[in-house]
């Protein structure tokens, strides 16, 4: 049976409160919160996020594909599926593509997982993550709902599957809006708001409507429905034609997360999963240029409540989520200002050859004394001396601060100073050197013995690509995956 | 296998230094020379005297081969050879000129370096936009020395005035030295409240940029 696996999200850490917005700007005051990324995060280390809260209990080495789904590619020409599923560990003899260009391409990526895995034998499990880092234009209204995020849906085919995939349903429509030209547009131009309301009414509900025609149930027969939306007038808008029942639509997001775009109903669907209903119908539905419906149901209730456990998920995020103080804070951690950044230099020959440890994390052991070490370019032991003695191996993703300092005396791109610079030992061995995200006041927050996790950054774009690496930050609770050291 | 070592096989026979500062009028060449010159008259000898040169420079803009000596000093097609290491070259300089005494292959060399760091026109040390691996972290070179102190002050137990004491000693010599950098003396408080370049080294505790 196909079906949902497992699941993982991504939140990032800080929230903007609505109403500095509406200061910054003399707006009307809009309440809650909206969720959004830092300078060294995008929609591609953001999946990355969301695929190893996904993976975590899971060796990725078993994992058969990666469809990846976004509206705000890094490149153009290059997709992010391949650095993707490098960074995750995942085989290199697997399906992958990018799905882009329209918000419903998270849902249109499950659908086509849910065919491939289908239709091949030899495919037995595709990993699906959407992200989106969507910039509304400053000082409009969009401010208040654009939002950062990412989810994971690891579709397999499995005799014990927790979610079954019944069905999917898709349509087409040409609506011009919301768009965004390759080279014109800085931000994303919308249509006539009316206007698109009315599509977007039209659409979700046609896919609803069809899909539960097709599988001889009615509204009454859905337990949850997970549908993006991007306004809650809109969202209650679609409960009440569909007559769902109190508690039936997904509802919890939009206050304080914002809309996340492209992995939206992916994210409500995760936020259901959290206390789903036993045998329940779950219908999830994405929308943009037209819709998609696909059709689920909880097979065994235990095992989703385990993965809700095991996994950060939205609620796990949640929890170590802050808001910022003021305006300035929010456009500053995303460098917004003008400012004398130096690009470092950079060589597209040694990221590759050094993938293994810029990417895949990995390290060495020394097959004469044991000792874990970093990075994986070394012949001999940094603590015995032997040579030609060195094996490859997965680090962990979390350990212990042993020392750092904060200079402040940095070249280059960095969101603020002083950067912390920590060597950190991880879990089972391995030290590394790593800048520490996500930190205030570092004089008072960090210290030798601090915990902390690995966490996908941007670093750089020196020699015209983004150069990406691994920084620490303060532990959010991600847990591990297989193929870490024991 | 028996170690020769170099004891008793060379001597210096004479030295100079310049003043140390921003010397914001003096490029390389004015400092060289000078050194050199006063090198000469020290050891009582002309520059027809010295048979081979060794020199310390780290950062390209100052030069990248030995013929930045001769380019100063006019030896005449001597040969000159640049040691690079680090804050170590222009110890290394002289370690090799002594190498070069001792093996036997030369009567008289020279040992010297030359550095102009205020030329490269920007704060801080330099270099960080050409150095090093695309995405491993380049700390500052008082961040990299900054970490060793975080972990020294955990596991034996000492505090920043112990490193401030250090300092408070560094600037009393210098109070005493005519060509010193800095030539007044610090208390520890002094030291103690002064700006932060990498926790736990603040300004008195790393090298200033001259």
């Amino acid at each position: 049976m196909i079906g949902i696996k497992s699941y993982g999200a991504y939140l990032p850490k800080y929230l903007l409160p609505r109403k500095l917005i509406g200061k910054a700007w003399d707006f009307p005051v809009v309440p809650g919160t909206k969720a959004f990324a830092l300078a060294d995060e995008d929609s591609l280390t953001m999946a990355v996020e969301a695929g190893l809260d996904c993976l975590a209990g899971f060796d990725p080495k078993s994992v058969d594909g990666l469809y990846y789904a976004t509206t705000t590619q890094v490149y153009t020409e290059k997709d992010s599926a391949s650095i993707i599923s490098t960074v995750l560990d995942l085989r290199d003899d697997i399906v992958t593509a990018d799905f882009t260009d329209s918000l419903k391409a998270g849902s249109t990526a499950v659908s086509r997982a849910y065919e491939t895995i289908k239709a091949n034998d030899d495919i037995n499990s595709i990993l699906v993550l959407a992200a989106d880092q969507r910039e509304p234009e400053p000082s409009t209204m969009w401010e208040y709902g654009f939002a950062d995020g990412a989810g994971a849906l690891l579709i397999a085919d499995e005799e014990n599957i927790p979610i079954s995939i019944e069905d999917t349903y898709s349509i087409a429509k040409n609506i011009i809006g919301p768009w965004k030209r390759r080279e014109k547009d800085e931000f994303i131009r919308t249509f006539e708001v009316k206007m698109d309301a009315k599509f977007y009414m039209q659409s979700v509900l046609t896919v609803m409507n069809k899909i539960l025609e097709k599988n001889n149930l009615n509204p009454k027969d859905i337990q949850h429905a997970a549908y993006y939306y991007n306004n809650p007038k809109m969202h209650a808008g679609i409960s009440k034609r569909m007559e769902f029942e109190r508690g039936v639509a997904q509802n919890g997001m939009f206050f304080q997360i914002g809309d996340t775009g492209t992995p939206m109903p992916m994210m409500l669907l995760i936020g259901a999963l959290r206390r789903p209903d036993e045998d329940a119908n779950i219908l999830m539905v994405g929308y943009g240029d037209g819709a998609d419906a696909i059709l689920m149901k909880v097979r065994d209730r235990k095992a989703v409540r385990d993965l809700g456990k095991t996994r950060l998920g939205l609620n796990g995020h949640q929890k170590s989520m802050e808001q910022v103080k003021n305006y300035n804070k929010f456009i500053e951690s995303k460098e917004l200002l003008e400012k004398d950044r130096y690009k470092r230099k950079s060589s597209a020959v040694t990221i590759w050859r050094d993938a293994d440890s810029v990417y895949r994390n990995y390290g060495l052991k020394c097959q004469n004394c044991g000792a874990i070490q970093y990075p994986v370019n070394h012949k001999s032991c940094y603590v015995c001396q032997t040579d030609g003695q060195l094996e490859k191996i997965k680090l962990s993703y979390k350990g212990e601060i042993f020392t750092f300092t904060l200079d402040h005396l940095v070249g280059g791109a960095y969101l603020d100073t002083p950067v912390p610079r920590c060597v950190v030992d991880l879990e089972g061995g391995g030290r590394i050197l790593v800048n520490m995200t996500e930190i205030e006041n570092p004089e008072k927050n960090v210290e030798i013995g601090m915990k902390v996790e690995l966490t996908f950054r941007k670093e750089h774009e020196g020699a015209d690509f983004i150069n990406y690496y691994w920084k620490c930050r303060p532990v959010r609770g991600r847990p591990n995956i297989v193929g870490g050291v024991e | 296998m028996v170690r020769k070592g170099i004891r008793d096989k060379i001597a210096i026979i004479g030295a100079d230094a310049t003043k140390y500062g921003e010397l914001w009028d003096y490029n390389q060449y004015d400092l060289l020379y000078e050194a050199a010159h006063g090198a000469y008259d020290d050891a009582g000898i002309t520059k027809d005297d010295i048979d081979a040169v060794w020199v310390g420079i780290f950062y390209y803009f100052t030069g990248l081969s030995g013929s930045t000596v001769e380019d100063i000093l006019k030896l005449g097609g001597k040969p000159v050879t640049r040691t690079e290491n680090y804050c170590a070259s222009g110890m290394d300089a002289f370690r090799n000129a002594c190498f070069a005494i001792a093996s036997g292959a030369y009567d008289v060399v020279m040992a010297c370096g030359v550095e102009k760091l205020m030329d490269e026109g920007s704060s801080g040390l330099p270099g960080f936009k050409i150095f090093g691996h695309p995405v491993f972290p380049t700390p500052s070179a008082p961040a990299m020395f900054s970490m060793a102190a975080t972990r020294s002050f955990k596991e034996f137990g000492w505090v920043k005035e112990d490193l401030a004491r250090v300092a408070v000693k560094n600037h009393e010599n210098g109070y005493y030295h005519p060509k010193a950098h800095f030539r007044s003396k610090v208390d520890v408080d002094t030291v103690m409240r002064a700006p932060m370049i990498a926790d736990p080294l603040g300004r008195f505790d790393c090298c200033a940029k001259v």
